[in-house]
């Protein structure tokens, strides 16, 4: 069995655990969110164990590197990163509710990785073979993950606040409130050490830390939109509504950096087309 | 100070909202349009007023455009007017404190429980126990009017995270003035074999170094799908006549540093082709040319109305191998342009008509190594800034100056003991830590 055989099959596994959350959401069965947890579980297992067999497998083909090298490998990671920071969450909080609305985006990453981005594994070129590579990838993506979970929890805010009714057994809009807080305060330094790391390799790689190549210069807006989050809700006490719109708005924000930029804009960052 | 509108508008968190705003919004120019091509090309791009608007703005080079440079300026100076307005507020919270634990300060804090117990079971150093084991092992102890408090302060200096993060950016903001001030950007090009000390800056101009590198060798080496795997430039370090260090390395991520100055593989290219080719009379068979020739500079045969002059050689071209492209040059009639093949001799007597035939025999070329050059004295600073931040962050973040008070007053028979604690952010977890800490501390106090 190859790791990409394994990937496929937890996409599917990360579906079924969408599935019974989305079924606890509106039934609140204990078994389901149960068969949620586990299976969201068992396909971060299958997922890491599918990681470290590709890592194995590009030793296979005379080139070894850890795979973080192309855009399939990275989108791979980045759903590695969302489910683990999703289920310390769950495990720490105990608050399932929110699994449907983060675990959609694995599910959707995964699906848009079978359907559309090649899964070869290809040599690094000469510029991502550094040490840098792992550093910067891992702080990034742990960050995005983050702010992809903050992301997850403003929507069922916004949910709550709409039909407070309807949605009674969601946590109350203060505890959501908090937990969207928590997550941006671990997404933050995170992405500013990814940064930092991303300016430290291109010094020893090209002599320049900062060269407002498109994805430095987005990454730097989704700094300052987080930076405007923690300001506002610092010094003017912005909470709740409009909290959960500048999270939002950073997600937004974060997913242009890391796919927009690579397709439909140019720089050193491009993985090529798909 | 805040009656004074200008500090006033300056210290406003409505002034940093619209600046992190506006620097995040305008970047995104420069991210679609792309920067510091040559004025050429945005001049073929855009219509002549568009053009003249967006050159008046800057936005070729936005990041270093007038207004950009002013936006990012106001944030600074508005974060230092704003660090300045808190930080007598903040610098009070984190160390000027009321140690004792009066009634009027109990009435203040939120969290707050009491114990009582026969004073026979009171053992005072049950309670500096815990106190040094649950909370932290400074604390301050006071004895008044027969009551005896204890304050501990804690993780007094997590209220300045944001303070290191403010100061780390000024840091980062002087390293990159210092680098762009002091220090320069360049290339050089150094063909195998050759020594060269001169460099071409970014913006215009050239800079001797004041030593010489001389390229020995460069080679690149490609994967078996064709993608590039290394490029290695082996370099020979010249100082004043003297051979410093032989046979350098140089690729990617393999930077060579000499006297500040770091050199850091970037391109590479072909110079000084010769091109060796005949022309034979399709006719007569005769040899009218044979030997080498440059791109570019034409060639005569002996008719003196036809030339032939070499346009292109590519090593390599589109998987046939060597191959050139060659101009006929005719006088009156427009030039025409064509291929020959080292591989294949007979495709120009094949497909062309003409008087003459150019058959492809051999090139000559030499690499040459494309280096970045940098000096930049104000990198290390900005390390230090970035360092400062991360410690700022985690401080700001995962830190919370935290206080505790106990106050232990007793009459004839009972002690009653006072735990109190509070912190500013984050009510709802620290009301339960408080509330673990006090089962905790009766456990102490009843053992």
């Amino acid at each position: 069995m190859t790791s990409s055989s394994l990937f496929s099959i937890v996409t599917f596994i990360y579906f079924f655990s969408f599935f019974f959350y989305l079924l606890y959401f509106f039934f609140r069965d204990k078994v389901t969110s149960k068969l949620a947890t586990f299976s969201a579980f068992a396909g971060l297992i299958i997922q890491v164990i599918a990681f470290f067999m590709r890592w194995k497998e590009s030793y296979a083909k005379g080139f070894g590197h850890i795979p973080l090298s192309n855009l399939y490998e990275s989108l791979v990671f980045f759903t590695i990163m969302t489910v683990l920071i999703y289920l310390i969450i769950e495990f720490y909080y105990k608050i399932k509710v929110i699994g449907a609305f983060v675990m959609i985006f694995p599910v959707l990453t995964l699906a848009f990785c079978s359907l559309y981005v090649p899964n070869e594994i290809e040599p690094l070129v000469p510029a991502l073979q550094s040490n840098w590579l792992t550093a910067h990838v891992v702080t990034c993506f742990l960050s995005y993950a983050a702010f992809a979970v903050s992301c997850g929890i403003s929507i069922l805010y916004y949910l709550k606040m709409k039909f407070p009714k309807k949605f009674h057994f969601i946590p109350s809009l203060e505890l959501l409130d908090g937990l969207i807080y928590k997550s941006i305060a671990i997404g933050f330094p995170l992405l500013s050490l990814g940064i930092i790391t991303g300016a430290a390799w291109a010094n020893y790689a090209w002599g320049t830390y900062w060269s407002w190549d498109p994805k430095e210069t987005w990454s730097l807006i989704t700094w300052f939109v987080y930076a405007a989050f923690l300001h506002a809700r610092f010094t003017k006490g912005w909470r709740g509504q409009k909290a959960a719109f500048l999270s939002i708005l950073g997600f937004a924000s974060v997913l242009f950096t890391y796919l927009g930029v690579n397709l439909l804009l140019s720089g050193l960052h491009s993985y090529g087309s798909i | 100070m805040n009656s004074n509108p200008v500090v006033k508008l300056f210290s406003s968190l409505k002034l940093t909202l619209f600046t992190l705003f506006s620097i995040a919004l305008t970047s995104i120019i420069g991210t679609v349009i792309p920067q510091d091509l040559p004025q050429s090309q945005y001049i073929n791009h855009f219509k002549p007023a568009t053009y003249k608007i967006l050159h008046f703005f800057g936005i070729f080079d936005m990041y270093h455009s007038w207004w950009f440079l002013a936006l990012l300026a106001l944030l600074i100076l508005n974060l230092v007017f704003c660090s300045l307005k808190h930080y007598k507020t903040t610098y009070n919270r984190a160390f000027k404190h009321n140690a004792l634990l009066t009634q009027n300060i109990e009435k203040t804090i939120l969290n707050k429980k009491e114990i009582k117990i026969p004073l026979k079971k009171l053992k005072i150093e049950n309670i500096e126990n815990f106190i040094k084991k649950e909370i932290s092992s400074s604390f301050e102890k006071n004895e008044t009017n027969g009551e005896t408090h204890y304050f501990i302060n804690k993780f007094k200096f997590a209220d300045f995270g944001y303070y290191i993060v403010h100061a780390s950016l000024i840091i980062i903001g002087i390293g990159a003035i210092i680098g762009s001030i002091w220090g320069f950007k360049g290339s050089i090009n150094i063909p195998v074999g050759e020594t060269k000390g001169v460099i071409f800056l970014k913006g215009g101009g050239i800079k001797p170094l004041g030593f010489k590198l001389k390229c020995n060798d460069f080679k690149v080496s490609f994967y078996k799908n064709g993608s590039p795997k290394e490029y290695k430039s082996t370099v020979t370090l010249i100082d004043s006549g003297k051979i410093i260090k032989k046979d350098i390395e140089i690729m990617v991520n393999h930077p060579l540093a000499y006297k500040g100055i770091k050199f850091y593989q970037a391109s590479y290219g072909t110079t000084g082709q010769k091109v060796y080719i005949t022309i034979q009379d399709r006719i007569t068979g005769e040899t009218v040319f044979n030997g080498a020739v440059e791109v570019g500079v034409p060639v005569k045969t002996n008719n003196p109305d036809i030339a032939f002059v070499i346009q292109r050689y590519s090593n390599n071209f589109q998987g046939f191998g060597p191959t050139a492209q060659v101009v006929k040059l005719i006088k009156g009639t427009p030039k025409k342009a064509f291929y020959v093949f080292k591989k294949f001799p007979k495709f120009d007597s094949q497909n062309r008509n003409g008087k003459f035939i150019v058959f492809l025999k051999n090139a000559e070329f030499k690499y040459y190594t494309g280096l970045q050059v940098a000096k930049d004295p104000g990198v290390n600073i900005v390390w230090f800034g970035c360092f400062l931040m991360i410690v700022g962050l985690c401080t700001a973040f995962f830190l919370a100056h935290k206080k505790f008070w106990i106050r232990v007053s007793t009459d004839n028979k009972k002690a009653t003991v006072l735990f109190a604690g509070s912190m500013r952010k984050n009510r709802l977890n620290f009301a339960e830590e408080f509330n673990k800490k006090f089962e905790i501390l009766k456990n102490y106090l009843e053992a």
